[in-house]
């Protein structure tokens, strides 16, 4: 699997996927048993310190340090990251002004939210300029609110920002806003991988809401065709699942030789959720 | 961009150190001073301060070398909260993370023996007792055995942290191993390390003179005897301390060495 620098990538896969672990690899905090990563054209096991230099990550757990000062925290890490003591503090301004934490600069870590813990680790991956960020589920512990916030955060400071992101992540839906092509990872495999248009033309069956002038029997037609897997009928509209494309051709044919109006035709959206509901289904 | 974050690290070490665990070391002296104060008023009242602070100090090393080793062993402890991974999420080397926890707990534990050196030093001269040359020569002497003693202790508490990996087993064999080492049982301690032969004198060196009490013991009895006609027993304090800086900087370094080879192996989860 290769990454290209400049995009935003997302990881998606089932608990015990491999995608904290992989993601891991890249920090060079685990060493591959099988096979090699390189990031930067380095090794991360061997070069994990010139690597960490270009990267900036945010880990699934909550790790900074409670009895720390917000403020004090971003200096510790500015300075560790190479940054001076001007530059360090520029940075640590602007983030925690961006993400709202301004307020909160003098308080002890452990006296923040979880959202704003989350929020202010956020921002500590972003220090520094890295080339790479990496994010794996930067939702984690959060309420449905304060996700909403660090997804549109990271949507934001991914359009903002010129670096390649690989953000891991079971909300699938910001997923389809903020990344370029999705990585589907199962027991350690690539399972599929591609931009939403692609993924959708490979692995998406058609669902389409159609309206005639006498559902019932537009359904109980549609029913027997070859091309469909199933049939609903749903307020005055029927949904019908097709297997394949060859089912558009199969409507005209069905309404002309009952004597039926079409009124509608309208494909519903494909989401990322079915399309990976779909790749899962294939892999079982 | 400058690329220097060990003094960084090393500051920060320090910190959580002195807001972590300062406290309680220096309610420790406090409370030590007031105790060893009574004794060491009697001790003067006929004695010469090198040989009140031969028969005194050894004791202290005992604590400084709790001390060094349960800070370093909080490396274990460091790992399950997560700040070890915190910290290597960073451009941090392993080495430099290991380093700064070995620097700081040495200081530490340094810090509190001093306090009794201290405490020492002012209590003979507030009772006029001469310090002398020979007292100085001690305080030095008694610096660098214990110095070597506590990165000893250092090196276990570091070593049982890379191997376990877990703060209830690692605290445990650090205890048990430094109750062994400090509090040597009889058994262990009067196994026979080497005879010395000078004439007619014969004396064994026992394992008992490598904790650090016997260490730092021998150590400063060769520099307490300034008897000429007692050359013979200087020589053999000098031997057996020797061997006793020889065996210990020894482990202190292969501790040392073996953590840091360990550690940079480990995989952090």
């Amino acid at each position: 699997m290769s990454l290209y620098s400049g995009k935003r990538y997302g990881l998606v896969g089932p608990n015990g996927a491999g995608k904290t672990t992989f993601i891991k690899l890249i920090c060079g905090l685990l060493r591959p048993t099988k096979g090699s990563i390189h990031v930067f054209s380095l090794d991360p096991w061997k070069d994990r310190v010139k690597v960490c230099r270009r990267i900036g990550v945010l880990h699934e757990e909550t790790l900074v340090p409670p009895i720390e000062k917000v403020f004090d925290i971003f200096m510790f890490v500015g300075k560790l990251k190479g940054l001076s003591i001007d530059e360090a503090k520029r940075e640590a301004e602007d983030l925690l002004d961006f993400l709202g934490l301004w307020d909160k600069r003098h308080l002890k870590v452990g006296t923040l939210s979880a959202g704003q813990r989350r929020r202010l680790e956020l921002a500590l991956a972003f220090m520094g300029s890295p080339e790479l960020i990496i994010l794996d589920e930067p939702t984690a512990n959060v309420d449905p609110s304060g996700r909403k916030d660090v997804m549109s955060i990271i949507e934001r400071l991914s359009r903002e920002i010129d670096a390649t992101f690989l953000i891991s992540t079971h909300l699938l839906l910001y997923l389809e806003k903020i990344c370029d092509e999705i990585i589907f990872l199962s027991k350690g495999r690539v399972l599929a991988r591609g931009s939403m248009r692609e993924l959708i033309s490979k692995y998406s069956k058609p669902i389409i809401r159609i309206e005639t002038s006498n559902n019932a029997i537009f359904a109980e037609k549609v029913r027997n065709l070859n091309s469909v897997s199933h049939v609903r009928i749903e307020g005055n509209t029927v949904i019908v699942a097709a297997k394949s494309k060859e089912f558009f051709k199969d409507i005209g044919k069905i309404a002309s030789e009952s004597g039926l109006y079409l009124y509608r035709i309208e494909p519903l959206h494909e989401t990322l959720e079915t399309i990976y509901n779909a790749i899962v289904r294939e892999e079982k | 961009m400058k690329k220097t974050y060990a003094p960084t690290l090393l500051v920060s070490e320090l910190k959580r150190h002195v807001c972590g665990s300062f406290i309680f070391i220096f309610a420790m002296i406090i409370v030590l001073v007031l105790i060893n104060q009574s004794y060491l008023n009697n001790e003067l009242v006929d004695g010469v301060a090198s040989k009140s602070y031969a028969s005194f100090i050894p004791f202290f090393a005992m604590f400084a070398v709790f001390i060094a080793s349960i800070l370093s062993v909080t490396l274990v402890l460091d790992y399950e909260r997560g700040y070890v991974k915190f910290l290597l999420s960073f451009p941090v080397s392993k080495y430099s993370l290991l380093l700064s926890k070995i620097v700081v707990s040495f200081l530490f534990s340094l810090f509190f023996f001093s306090c009794f050196v201290l405490q020492y030093v002012a209590s003979f001269l507030i009772a006029g007792a001469p310090l002398g040359k020979t007292m100085l020569i001690c305080i030095l002497i008694s610096y660098a055995a214990v110095s070597v003693v506590l990165l000893s202790a250092i090196g276990l508490g570091l070593f049982t942290s890379v191997v376990f990996k877990s703060s209830i087993t690692s605290i445990t064999f650090t205890f048990l191993l430094l109750m062994l080492w400090t509090l040597m049982p009889g058994p262990i301690a009067e196994q026979v390390l080497a005879t010395v032969v000078i004439g007619e004198f014969k004396r064994e060196i026992f394992f008992g003179s490598l904790s650090p009490q016997g260490f730092l013991d021998s150590t400063i009895q060769y520099i307490n005897i300034t008897n000429p006609s007692m050359w013979y027993l200087k020589r053999y304090y000098f031997i057996a301390s020797s061997i006793g800086f020889l065996m210990l900087s020894v482990v202190a370094i292969a501790l040392i060495i073996l953590s840091m080879i360990l550690f940079r192996r480990a995989e952090i989860h």
